[in-house]
């Protein structure tokens, strides 16, 4: 498969005369993005950049995330993008923000997003004002004031990509092909335009693969480096789900009729139960094993980000709910290193024996 | 009603007075003992800790005895708890347990029982602190009131609401979220009508639970005490502008207990009419809280609970008198904002602009206005390992402390309630070396 790197679509995008915006983790509205001509490149580190200038910024307690995603911004993309973008997803992307916009003058414009935390009509009432308070920000950057037609339009597209999206995510075992090459596919959605992402994934082998092992769902924010999916299937394992970050917690219900900014906060609200907008805890654990049980996992494996508070306060509960429902749980810790260490590697091998 | 507790309850309120009173007195007869002492460096602690001590004593000794008589409401520190007051729900505030706790050095003990539950040493030391409190059932105030309703507001960080909702599970009450968007700017109209609205919500849900009406009468009448117990508390805090510097922000963050967790009570008001007298009386005989004061800085984010008294002691023997901390003046800013017309929007837009739900920029806007009100010459950031929402920022507001006011900074890693994070070499060092620095 022919994937073209991050900074190849910056290009290509930008030879068209298109805008792009580094977004960082996780949930935004790609729809108005696009409605006014900018397209998302998102930031999760990366793991290979070296964090020097998120460590003049933030103490070592922050995540790697924020420490990586500062020295990305700054560094590689300084110039490459025109604009960021930082959801309010936590206390440390807060922070972030925060920082960007009152202490880094030399940093393109920051944008930001407040994700309410509760489903009520109340939530979906400011979400809407919040886009459209959004929207009028980004005219500055795109020099566009997108109507509710050309809202509705750029939803259409996105959700096309959308569908194609949750369809693989929801389905591994109908892909004949590697657990890595799935996921360099599915992650693929970070920075391809949606149509180039809908015929890359449209393109995937189908068929059934050679399973190796003991089926595994993986959850956490981000499977950084993809050498764990080559590390899982060496210890004698396959992926069959996932409840990531990057992943799967961005499938939405398909948009509704009516108002465009009303239809895109109510979807921007669907994704399944999620740690970031804290979602009730029974929720989230009867969804996960509800997952596990439906592809025949015999394990979860909490891949995580060291000093992640919203992952970290969900899993001695979590833990309890995988083991209850007679399945096998094991959290390791990562801080996004370009190689895993070789003790995360040997718990994982572990812990693959034990459920095999 | 259960009849056995309604007695035990009303005995609590009546027969523990006495009691009370002469905890009270021991805690006066402690203070004066100190003051015989006569330390080289310090002023003997005010009395109003005594009283305070009784006060907050008397609510949990309350909160003993509250099952089957009144309905109780846990709330974190910055939820809207006037309207939980006017339908006549028993208060209990966890992150006040939880930092009763850790001053009382119990924090990482009730950690400990938490992490081998398996919460991570990366979380929250409150959070752990009160979930090993449930756990294993210990307390240092003898029981805690079971929850029939948790009001939970994030404007103090997210962190809290993972941890109030692991509390709802844990004692299977509901929680309702008081979501406050944060502001990276001037608040939007559409979030104060957010805010509105969502406590406008609250009311039916907390309505159902109490078994009571909501009166907008009693509501205003509430809203009018805890803004005069606001009002009041930022007085204490003004009175810090004197030099010496009467009382510390040692002595505000154990002070602050009451306009944290009973806001708009009678008790709390009078509590802090107190509070000003002793003061007064203190800058009338020109006694400071640190015998020699020669430097008046400013302390950034949460204390750590477990070393106040060695803080105080440390810089008050290099001259060094804590004038104010923008902690402790959260409870007081935003007073400003109630609105004694429109209540319901006031303390919305009060709820809103809680100095931790504001941008690092505008903290640091607020420190340099302290700065120039206290008369201070330098700043105490505490890098607290528990607290993102304060500590993210700190690296750059010290640069820019330095670059526009050219006033000397330094910073302690550490963390609120866990001692185990603690070094106290390495922290003596960098104090003394400030202190250096400050000359």
């Amino acid at each position: 498969m022919q994937i073209p790197s991050r900074k190849e679509m910056i290009q290509n995008i930008k030879d068209q005369g298109g805008k792009v915006a580094a977004v960082l983790p996780y949930h935004y509205p790609r729809a108005l993005l696009r409605a006014h001509g900018i397209f998302p490149v998102e930031v999760w580190g990366p793991a290979y950049v070296d964090d020097m200038a998120g460590t003049q910024h933030f103490p070592e307690y922050t995540c790697k995330i924020v420490q990586k995603g500062t020295q990305f911004l700054m560094g590689p993309l300084a110039e490459a993008v025109d604009c960021i973008f930082i959801p309010h997803t936590c206390d440390s992307l807060q922070g972030m923000a925060s920082v960007m916009k009152d202490f880094m003058p030399e940093s393109k414009p920051v944008f930001t997003l407040y994700h309410p935390r509760g489903r009520r009509q109340s939530d979906k009432t400011f979400l809407t004002a919040e886009l459209h308070h959004l929207s009028a920000e980004l005219t500055a950057v795109s020099g566009v004031r997108p109507t509710d037609q050309d809202l509705r339009e750029a939803m259409d597209t996105e959700e096309k990509a959308s569908k194609v999206f949750s369809q693989i995510a929801l389905n591994r075992r109908d892909y004949d092909v590697t657990d890595r090459e799935f996921y360099t596919v599915l992650r693929s959605r970070e920075y391809l335009p949606a149509e180039d992402f809908t015929a890359l994934a449209q393109g995937m082998p189908r068929g059934k693969r050679d399973l190796i092992g003991v089926p595994l769902m993986i959850s956490g924010i981000v499977a950084d480096p993809l050498d764990l999916f080559d590390h899982i299937n060496g210890f004698g394992a396959h992926v069959v789900g996932d409840d990531m970050g990057c992943c799967s917690r961005r499938i939405y219900d398909a948009p509704g009729n009516g108002d465009a900014f009303d239809a895109l906060a109510v979807q921007l609200m669907s994704m399944p139960p999620d740690p970031t907008v804290s979602s009730p805890y029974k929720k989230r654990f009867d969804h996960i094993v509800d997952q596990m049980k439906e592809n025949q996992a015999k394990g979860l494996l909490v891949y995580d980000m060291k000093f992640c508070e919203p992952e970290l306060f969900y899993l001695p509960m979590l833990e309890e709910a995988v083991l209850a429902a007679g399945m096998g749980f094991l959290y390791v810790e990562i801080e996004l290193t370009p190689i895993i260490p070789q003790t995360v590697l040997n718990r994982i091998n572990a812990f693959i024996e034990v459920i095999s | 009603m259960n009849l056995s507790n309604a007695v035990k309850y009303a005995g609590a309120a009546t027969l523990g007075k006495p009691v009370l009173y002469y905890q009270k007195q021991q805690n006066l007869k402690r203070i004066e003992a100190l003051a015989q002492k006569n330390d080289p460096h310090l002023s003997p602690p005010l009395k109003a800790n005594a009283r305070m001590s009784q006060l907050l004593s008397e609510q949990y000794l309350k909160g003993r005895f509250t099952e089957g008589v009144r309905k109780v409401a846990w709330h974190s520190s910055g939820a809207p708890i006037e309207i939980l007051q006017t339908l006549d729900f028993f208060l209990y505030t966890p992150d006040n347990h939880a930092a009763m706790c850790g001053a009382r050095k119990l924090g990482a003990q009730y950690c400990e029982i938490a992490e081998n539950k398996g919460y991570s040493r990366d979380i929250c030391s409150y959070a752990r602190t009160d979930i090993g409190s449930f756990l294993s059932g210990k307390t240092p105030v003898g029981r805690l009131p079971k929850p029939d309703l948790i009001v939970v507001s994030n404007n103090i960080c997210q962190t809290i609401l993972h941890w109030y909702q692991a509390m709802g599970v844990y004692y299977n009450a509901p929680v309702f979220v008081i979501d406050t968007p944060f502001l990276y700017g001037d608040a939007k109209a559409h979030d104060v009508a957010f805010v509105k609205q969502q406590m406008e919500e609250l009311i039916p849900v907390a309505e159902k639970i109490s078994g009571k009406r909501f009166s907008r009468k009693k509501f205003h009448e509430i809203c009018r005490r805890g803004k005069l117990c606001s009002d009041l508390w930022c007085e204490v805090l003004y009175r810090a502008k004197h030099k010496p510097a009467p009382l510390s922000g040692f002595d505000a963050f154990i002070l602050m207990g009451p306009v944290v967790a009973l806001r708009g009570e009678v008790s709390s008001i009078d509590f802090y009419h107190e509070v000003l007298k002793e003061i007064d009386e203190r800058i009338d005989k020109g006694i400071g809280v640190v015998k020699n004061e020669k430097y008046r800085i400013l302390w950034d984010n949460l204390p750590i609970w477990y070393r106040i008294s060695w803080f105080s002691k440390q810089l008050a023997a290099l001259g060094i008198s804590v004038a104010i901390s923008n902690y402790t003046y959260q409870w007081a800013e935003p007073a400003q904002y109630f609105d004694l017309v429109r209540p319901m929007e006031g303390a919305a837009k009060t709820y809103l602009h809680s100095i931790l739900n504001r941008s690092a920029g505008y903290k640091l806007h607020h420190m340099e206005q302290m700065v120039e009100d206290f008369s201070l010459d330098g700043v105490l950031f505490h890098s607290d390992r528990s607290c993102k929402p304060y500590s993210l920022g700190q690296m750059d507001q010290s640069r820019a402390m330095l670059d526009n006011l050219g006033l000397p900074c330094v910073t302690i890693e550490s963390d609120h309630n866990d001692e185990r994070v603690f070094s106290e070499g390495q922290i003596s060092t960098r104090l003394q070396a400030f202190a250096e620095m400050l000359g």
